[in-house]
């Protein structure tokens, strides 16, 4: 009955054919020995155990398995309890459960608890017998406690062939590698050919580092360098790019980004977000796509917040210095924004009972601008609001007072001076529900209907004399519908004495409720003429309703989701704008959509920059062509500059154990030029990838994107 | 221990003969043999002493337990089997049948054990594969306490 | 054609399976827009602290994501899409009562570079719409789960 009771820890369970010992000093067991201790299991043919030592020998062949491995091999000198100890002619399997890494050497080390080192090993994380791809090092260190490993003067041969020598290499035992960069990575393209090796740098637990020292043949010798920190109560990473001699621009060029978040506690936190490159061109000649589309203002900003909540209400404040680097483009000159160095924001609700509720929001904003008027100005806007909420609808009237005041410096001609406006402002919020059961293509849903009226009324002020230091016109859509302001930022009120008007309806799934399909109308209808323009001067309306808007999107079923809004202007009576979505994505890794988007006037459609038409469609997909081969592609096509604005085209291949991509990217950069990609990715599964990563441009590229290695085979 | 060799025997049992000619006296009904801190019980012993004053002891029954004090601790060896045959003069004994010899908390396991008490070493033999067993010996090692950490 | 205000007598109204939640997880900023949701639901209070809550909302998961929507012939941002997705489970004393449930809400941002100032301030009024539009469809769905985990798993929990 010891037999199969659980062993206790520490205690050690022998049995074999044969076996002869002395008590309290050695055993010698022949013929399929077996010793458990603990999660260790070593079986072999022959085991010498010396007791005092807790030492085996074991012999002619053997098998360790533990908690983190299994060991096999022709000689083993272990010691269980330190789990210490050699193995001769190793052949290394990560556990069950675990990421696949087998390997095998010519003797193996056990350096204590989930420790190993395989010397002159070869190792990979294919399955057994798919030798397809591996890695030859003088010494493989695994460590399954912190799941890093290592490997020392390191080759890694693909089919057979070496691609890569590096002197020290470590790679995630669990996957856990940020973006799978591995050494070295190779990109392609406008920019130039470039190879850079990332060295990955673990100094602490939640500290690490990656130095990537490359070189580029159009540009010269390139230093990436970047370090992250992880703490739970404060985070953040500092990361740059210095190419000391630029070759082509005859100058150093370089690029900052430092981002900081911190928790202080009791409410406080803390943080900065900058980004600073050396010059207006830097993103044109080193960008990505996303790069040099989102990079014309790099923000540069620090905060400290404060926040509070109780049952009854929020407070929360945050003083702020924000300032940008716009980086100016020879053809379409940007407007420099102004810089709010610093602005303090205090907003706080307080629940008053019986459905009244105060609300203030304040700010206090120091504006610079290298060319344009400066000052300061102080915005405070109380309210108060009553809402009556019920099952069956809603109704919300709110008072505010909407007072500002600018202290305005000198500028130009015009002497410093003081301007205050002080705008009231109404507007009654309202909203009924209505259900009923219905069915549509033949399942059951529930079908909502919901009226919803906002009558907003402001007094109409011309606000020519004031400066516009962070106003601009907001999109029409149907938050914007439902909002006092047609303009964001506080240097415009509109004037409006105004009703809006939606109805939207809703289709519920009748077990879930979960939203399948939403159709809405919203309109708004003006009692008064009066219409404020950005510039401050107001002038007469000549419709008597805003745009009419429609929208419908939904998803019918798991695979087909649509998005689609169409938009007409009253006044020209003509489309404003309208756009359809359309997304097919049966099974991860088969997606194909295809969108068209129609805008009458956007501020940069025509070529030479003016504002203008856009007439766009965009295809994009990610397709299976046979057996572990996949396509991917994309076509976005401007129809009114008759002009390709994306082309990209590429292969995936996957192997089970390795994945290779090629993709090929063709972008519009600049009203006149265009760039082009090429990324040429091998990934080892759960290694990391060498080459250039294609998996950011893919995912923004193609709606549905999903990873072929994560899809089952 | 070693003082054992020099300590009396006794034998208390339900009936015991002597068997002159062959020079052995057997005891039966459950027979308990003390010889200073051994002590063996069994259903049927059988104690033959040759020309040289040699003992041998051969115990039979359905349980054979034996007991002795460990040198110099105060720790216990403890046996049992279904038959036990102690040599005097070579100090060993030899534990047939679903054998098992227990020291402290380690405890070996198999069909026959042959147990030497002077030098305290032992071999194992599994037996039939069809044996309780299955042909196979198990040793069970309780942690070092002295000294090593588990 | 079949429509009746909801909650009044003749509606298939949803109840809150439920008189009294308390909402923890995510980063707390679409707390306000579930107790303005749940206000609008009869007889449904939200408490303060836990252990006085029949149930407890949880955000198991907040993921906010803002990529490029659309590019102009300059090769500029011409419009953002702007995705919030999140995931809440309605569970009684550690049970969880139904299946977690996950709402996405996706917005489009247009935007240009010579008005960021005034975009900043428009996408936090669109992130806000879309925090709004989320607290109502998962509050809508809370109406929608069965009685309480204990009532028909038999054992008391």
């Amino acid at each position: 009955e010891e037999l199969n009771t659980a062993p206790a820890a520490g205690q050690t369970q022998l049995s074999a054919d044969e076996l002869s010992g002395q008590m309290d000093n050695e055993i010698k067991a022949r013929g399929n020995v077996v010793v458990r201790r603990d999660d260790q299991t070593l079986t072999a043919d022959w085991l010498e155990y010396y007791q005092a030592k807790n030492r085996a020998r074991a012999g002619d062949h053997f098998t360790l398995t533990q908690s983190s491995s299994r060991v096999s091999g022709t000689q083993l000198d272990y010691d269980l309890a330190n789990r210490t100890g050699t193995a001769e002619q190793p052949d290394f399997a990560a556990a069950e459960g675990l990421r696949t890494f087998r390997g095998n050497g010519e003797r193996a080390e056990f350096l204590g608890r989930d420790k190993y080192r395989l010397l002159q090993a070869r190792a990979n994380t294919c399955s057994p017998g798919d030798d397809s791809w591996y890695l030859k090092a003088s010494s493989i260190d695994l460590d399954y406690g912190s799941n890093v490993g290592e490997a020392h003067n390191a080759r890694l041969e693909f089919q057979g062939v070496p691609i890569l020598y590096t002197p020290w290499i470590d790679f995630p035992l669990d996957g856990g590698r940020k973006s799978g960069v591995l050494a070295p990575t190779f990109k392609t393209g406008s920019n130039g050919t470039e190879l850079s090796i990332p060295y990955y740098w673990n100094i602490a637990p939640n500290y690490d580092a990656t130095i990537t020292p490359g070189y580029n043949d159009k540009r010269g010798a390139m230093l990436g360098a970047e370090f992250r920190y992880l703490q739970p109560d404060y985070q953040g990473e500092i990361a740059t790019t210095q190419i000391p001699d630029d070759h082509e621009a005859g100058r150093s060029r370089y690029a900052w980004s430092a981002k900081h978040s911190q928790n202080l506690g009791s409410g406080f936190n803390l943080g900065y977000n900058a980004n600073y490159v050396s010059d207006d061109d830097y993103f044109n000649d080193f960008g990505s796509r996303q790069d040099i589309a989102s990079g014309t203002n790099l923000v540069r900003e620090a905060w400290l917040g404060y926040g509070s909540e109780w049952d009854s209400g929020t407070f929360n404040a945050q003083l702020k210095a924000q300032r940008y680097q716009t980086l100016q483009e020879s053809t379409t000159p940007v407007d420099v924004p102004y810089a709010r160095l610093p602005q303090l924001t205090a907003s706080a609700n307080q629940e008053l009972g019986a459905g009244l509720s105060a609300n203030l929001q304040a700010e206090l904003t120091r504006f610079t601008h290298p060319t344009k008027q400066e000052g300061s100005r102080l915005v405070s806007y109380p309210s108060v609001t009553w809402s009556l909420d019920q099952s069956w609808g809603y109704l919300r009237p709110k008072l505010g007072v909407h007072y500002t005041r600018y202290s305005l410096d000198d500028f130009g001609s015009d002497k410093a001076r003081e301007v205050t406006r002080t705008l009231p402002i109404f507007s009654t919020d309202s909203g009924l529900y209505f259900d009923r059961p219905t069915t549509l293509f033949g399942s059951n849903y529930i079908q909502t209907l919901e009226p919803r009226l906002y009558y907003l009324n402001i007094p109409s002020k011309q606000q020519n004399d004031l400066p516009n230091f962070d106003s601009s016109e907001n999109s029409i859509d149907f938050a914007q519908l439902f909002n006092e302001n047609r303009f964001s930022g506080s240097d415009r009120i509109n004037g409006a004495n105004q009703l809006t008007a939606a109805l939207s309806t809703r289709y519920l799934d009748d077990k879930t409720g979960s939203e399948q399909l939403r159709l809405s109308v919203g309109q708004v209808f003006y009692f008064s003429r009066d219409n404020l323009t950005l510039n401050g001067t107001t002038t007469e309306r000549s419709t008597q309703s805003s745009d009419l808007l429609f929208s419908a999107a939904g998803q019918l079923t798991p695979s087909w989701r649509f998005d689609s809004l169409y938009q007409h202007n009253q006044e020209l009576s003509k489309t404003e704008q309208y756009n359809l979505q359309l997304f097919y994505t049966p099974t991860p890794g088969k997606t194909a959509s295809i969108r068209y988007r129609y805008d009458r006037s956007t501020d940069v459609g025509n070529a030479d920059g003016t504002p203008g038409p856009l007439r766009q469609v965009d295809i994009a997909g990610q397709w299976p062509l046979a057996k572990k081969w996949y396509a991917v592609a994309r076509y976005n096509y401007s129809l009114q500059d008759k002009k390709p604005l994306e082309q990209l085209a590429g292969f995936e291949y996957n192997d089970g154990c390795w994945t290779a991509r090629v993709v090929g990217q063709r972008y519009v950069s600049s009203s006149t030029a265009t760039k082009n990609a090429v990324f040429l990715q091998l990934e080892l599964k759960d290694l990391g990838g060498i080459g250039s990563n294609p998996l950011d441009t893919l995912r923004l590229a193609i709606p549905g994107y999903s990873k072929i290695n994560d899809i089952r085979q | 221990e070693k003082a054992d060799q020099s300590k009396p025997i006794e034998i208390n049992a339900n009936s015991g003969t002597l068997d002159q000619l062959k020079g052995h006296t057997v005891w039966e009904g459950n027979v308990v043999v003390t010889q200073g801190t051994l002590r063996v019980n069994a259903d049927r012993v059988v104690v033959t002493r040759d020309d040289k004053g040699n003992q041998t002891v051969q115990a039979t029954g359905k349980v054979v337990t034996f007991r002795q004090k460990m040198d110099g601790k105060d720790e216990y060896i403890e046996g049992q089997a279904s038959r036990l045959d102690y040599t005097g003069i070579t100090n060993t004994a030899v534990l047939t049948g679903n054998a098992r010899v227990k020291r402290g908390e380690d405890l070996v396991i198999g069909d026959v054990i042959t147990y030497n008490t002077q030098s305290q070493t032992y071999q194992v033999k599994g037996g039939a594969a069809t044996g309780p067993n299955k042909g196979r010996i198990t040793v069970i090692l309780q942690p070092q306490t002295t000294g090593q950490q588990p | 054609c079949g429509f009746q205000l909801r909650g009044t007598a003749g509606s298939t109204v949803h109840q809150m399976p439920f008189g009294s939640v308390y909402l923890s997880g995510g980063d707390g900023s679409l707390k306000p827009y579930l107790r303005t949701a749940l206000r609008r639901q009869p007889h449904v209070t939200v408490t303060v602290s836990a252990k006085d809550a029949e149930a407890a909302l949880t955000i198991t998961e907040e993921k906010v994501s803002k990529d490029i929507l659309t590019i102009n012939s300059a090769g500029k941002v011409n419009e953002y899409q702007l995705i919030y997705r999140v995931t809440a489970r309605l569970s009684q004393r550690g049970v969880a009562w139904g299946p977690d449930m996950t709402v996405i809400v996706r917005r489009s941002l247009g935007y240009s570079d010579s008005a960021i100032l005034g975009k900043e301030q428009e996408e936090s009024l669109l992130w806000n719409d879309m925090r709004r539009d989320a607290a109502e469809q998962l509050v809508t769905r809370l109406g929608y789960l069965k009685e309480a985990p204990g009532e028909h798993a038999g054992t008391q929990p």
